[in-house]
């Protein structure tokens, strides 16, 4: 199985390719105010606007670096009335990916303390990798917010 | 009394006496005039009264003896001579009786004269009527007997009319005899009056002639006492006579002389006293100008010596001086070959520093081709970031084609490790890029240093060569000036010869000063001598502290 890997600060995480529908480089921003935390905007793909937020602004509290290893992940999810809905991410070192079993992966036993994007854990040589669940990344309040958009959008 | 000034005093005390002596004068006065007036009455009033009273009772008296001679005559001529005489007398007392009656003033007399009026009246009433019967009794040729008639009715009348009479004179001698009395005794009163004012003018003369003799004498006694201390000298004495008068005056303007006095004996003995000091300064001096002009005179003695030293030592110059400039002329030569080099490598040195500039100049090229290297590293970059995305989109597309895809993933994979390697080499040589223009920027560095020590070694160059010109400049004018040095020093043992004779002439000039100070330390010891002569006669003079 696949994954594309991804940094937060000096970590590895991996999200499953499956879910991934292109890599793109950076681009303009639409930015919404009054938007929460985490959600940077809109970003036009093929020509429909899709929301955006930056893993590490949402995970560490700062925004992504502005390099060009820093990328746009479009991303597929399920949203609560069953239609799969195109998610943007904001990432860092988005440079690689990595070929691994999904057997390998184990809890890491302190999933109740922590951010239920934040999935099992596998060892990659001496490094820990994490898998990032894409449909846990939106909390209550952003998934309100991009539904109420999504509904203004519809209209 | 302090205050009167003399001049008030005198015109006060003959101004008393005057004043006595007329209030004596004024009463005296009016004593005699109260005399002069009792003095009149007496005269005019009295007097007249006392005469025609008198002169009425003698008239009566005639009378009464006329009538009785008639009675007794028996001759009828003797009678009618008798009756004339009665008739003239009777006409008499009738005159005095009106002269009388005009001078009646008082009650009294007029009472006394109304009694002895009608009592006149009365008696020539009996006597008409007795001369009628007498004459009755003679034409009828019978001898009258009259003395009958007479006894019973003239007599009575004629007692009556005395005695009124005398009344009438004893009343008038009376007021005589008080007025004489009553003017006697102011008589008396002015004599004791007089007496008294006379003796009150004398105290008083007395007593304000000897307030004023004190008032004089007092004040002139303490004045010609304080005359006498100034003369003996001693002006410490002041006068305080406590009065304002003429002496107040003449004792303030004593104290301002004396006090003048005091000031400039003051004056004079301070004068005297630093004259003392200043001619005791003054022959110290002269003793201590005495001793310098013996020094001089040595001094002079052995400067002479120096001189005639400084003459030879000159002529010793003048020979070292030829020497120097043989020296000199030989310095100037090697100095103009060392400025010859010093041209030479001053052109050296600017060649190299023209090399340094093209050095330069091929440096900064380097370092704008850097420039354009690390361009081409930039698109490269780009290039591979891009083929790196294309790589994992790819890789994912081949992995959700799941069995068909992948042969492709493995290419994908492929194309991503070229791609990645790319970015390390091109990084690699962006850091190399990154060298080269840091060593070109240090060599640019290194090169301006190298062109600013030689741009600072041939301003050196240049200030060396231009200090051996001046060198070589100065050693050739030295040998002009060393020759003027020569001349200067032959003059030098010429002038220090001539100083050697004035100062011998200053040696004699010396000694006339020590001669002459020695007679001013002469007359200054007789100054001495006057000056304590006028310090002790000055000093009897005693001031106040």
């Amino acid at each position: 199985m696949l994954f594309l890997a991804f940094s937060m600060g000096p970590d590895r995480y991996l999200i499953d390719v499956h879910q991934i529908e292109e890599v793109l480089p950076r681009l303009d921003v639409k930015v919404l105010p009054g938007a929460p935390t985490g959600v940077m905007g809109l970003v036009s793909y093929n020509g429909i606007p899709i929301p955006l937020i930056d893993v590490t602004l949402l995970a560490l509290g700062r925004p992504s670096e502005r390099l060009l290893s820093t990328r746009i992940v479009v991303t597929r999810y399920h949203a609560q009335d069953g239609e799969q809905r195109l998610l943007g991410l904001i990432a860092e070192r988005v440079t690689d990916t990595l070929e691994r079993d999904p057997a390998d992966f184990a809890p890491f036993g302190l999933e109740p303390g922590t951010p239920p994007y934040l999935g099992p854990v596998a060892s990659d040589g001496s490094e820990i990798i994490q898998w990032v669940k894409v449909a846990s990344l939106l909390s209550e309040e952003i998934r309100t917010a991009l539904l109420r958009q999504a509904a203004t959008g519809d209209q | 009394m302090k205050s009167l000034t003399i001049r008030h005093r005198i015109l006060v005390s003959f101004a008393a006496v005057l004043v006595v002596m007329s209030v004596i004068a004024v009463i005296a006065y009016a004593w005699f005039l109260q005399a002069g007036q009792e003095a009149t009455e007496v005269e005019k009033g009295i007097l007249p009264d006392l005469y025609h009273s008198t002169a009425i009772m003698v008239g009566q008296m005639t009378a009464h003896s006329l009538l009785q001679e008639y009675a007794l005559q028996d001759n009828p001529s003797d009678r009618s001579t008798l009756e004339s005489a009665i008739t003239t007398n009777r006409d008499q007392v009738q005159r005095s009786m009106g002269d009388y009656e005009a001078t009646i003033v008082s009650d009294i007399d007029k009472q006394n004269y109304a009694v002895v009026k009608e009592l006149a009246n009365q008696f020539r009433l009996a006597e008409t009527a007795v001369l009628d019967t007498s004459r009755a009794a003679l034409s009828k040729g019978e001898t009258p007997n009259e003395s009958l008639a007479i006894k019973n009715t003239v007599e009575p009348i004629f007692v009556k009319l005395q005695s009124a009479l005398q009344a009438m004179v004893e009343d008038h001698r009376g007021e005589a005899n008080s007025a004489t009395q009553r003017i006697s005794s102011i008589v008396r009163t002015a004599e004791v009056g007089l007496s008294v004012g006379l003796l009150i003018a004398l105290g008083l003369a007395l007593l304000l002639g000897y307030q004023l003799f004190r008032a004089i004498t007092g004040p002139l006694t303490r004045l010609v006492n304080a005359v006498q201390l100034m003369r003996q000298g001693d002006f410490s004495e002041r006068l305080d006579l406590r009065r304002r008068d003429e002496f107040s005056v003449l004792a303030d303007g004593f104290n301002a002389m004396a006090d003048d006095l005091t000031t400039l004996i003051g004056q004079v003995q301070r004068s005297s006293i630093q004259v003392g000091t200043s001619i005791t300064e003054i022959a110290a001096t002269s003793k201590q100008q005495q001793a310098t002009a013996t020094e001089i005179a040595a001094t002079t003695t052995e400067i002479r010596a120096t001189a005639k030293e400084i003459s030879a030592t000159s002529n010793e110059l003048v020979r070292t001086m030829n020497e120097v400039s043989t020296v000199a002329e030989q310095t100037a030569a090697v100095a103009g070959g060392g400025q010859a080099g010093l041209t030479r490598m001053e052109e050296t040195m600017q060649q190299v520093m023209e090399a340094a500039g093209a050095i330069n100049s091929k440096l900064a090229i380097l370092s704008e081709k850097a420039g354009s290297i690390n361009q081409v590293v930039t698109t490269i970059t780009k290039v591979a970031d891009q083929t790196n995305l294309l790589s994992l989109n790819a890789s994912i597309e081949a992995e959700k084609a799941g069995q068909y895809g992948r042969g492709f993933a493995v290419v994908a994979t492929e194309i991503r490790r070229l791609a990645d390697q790319t970015a390390v080499s091109t990084y690699d040589i962006e850091q190399m890029v990154k060298d080269i223009q840091s060593a070109v920027a240090a060599g640019v560095m290194g090169m301006d240093k190298f062109s600013e020590q030689v741009r600072r070694g041939m301003q050196e160059i240049q200030q060396v060569g231009g200090q051996l010109f001046e060198i070589i400049q100065q050693v050739q004018g030295l040998v002009p000036r060393f020759e003027v040095a020569n001349e200067g020093m032959q003059a030098q043992a010429t002038g220090a010869g001539q100083i050697s004779d004035t100062l011998t002439q200053l040696s004699e000039a010396a000694q006339q000063t020590v001669e002459s100070l020695q007679q001013s330390t002469l007359a200054i010891d007789e100054l001495n001598q006057v000056s304590g002569g006028m310090r002790s006669s000055i000093s009897r003079f005693k001031l106040r502290a």
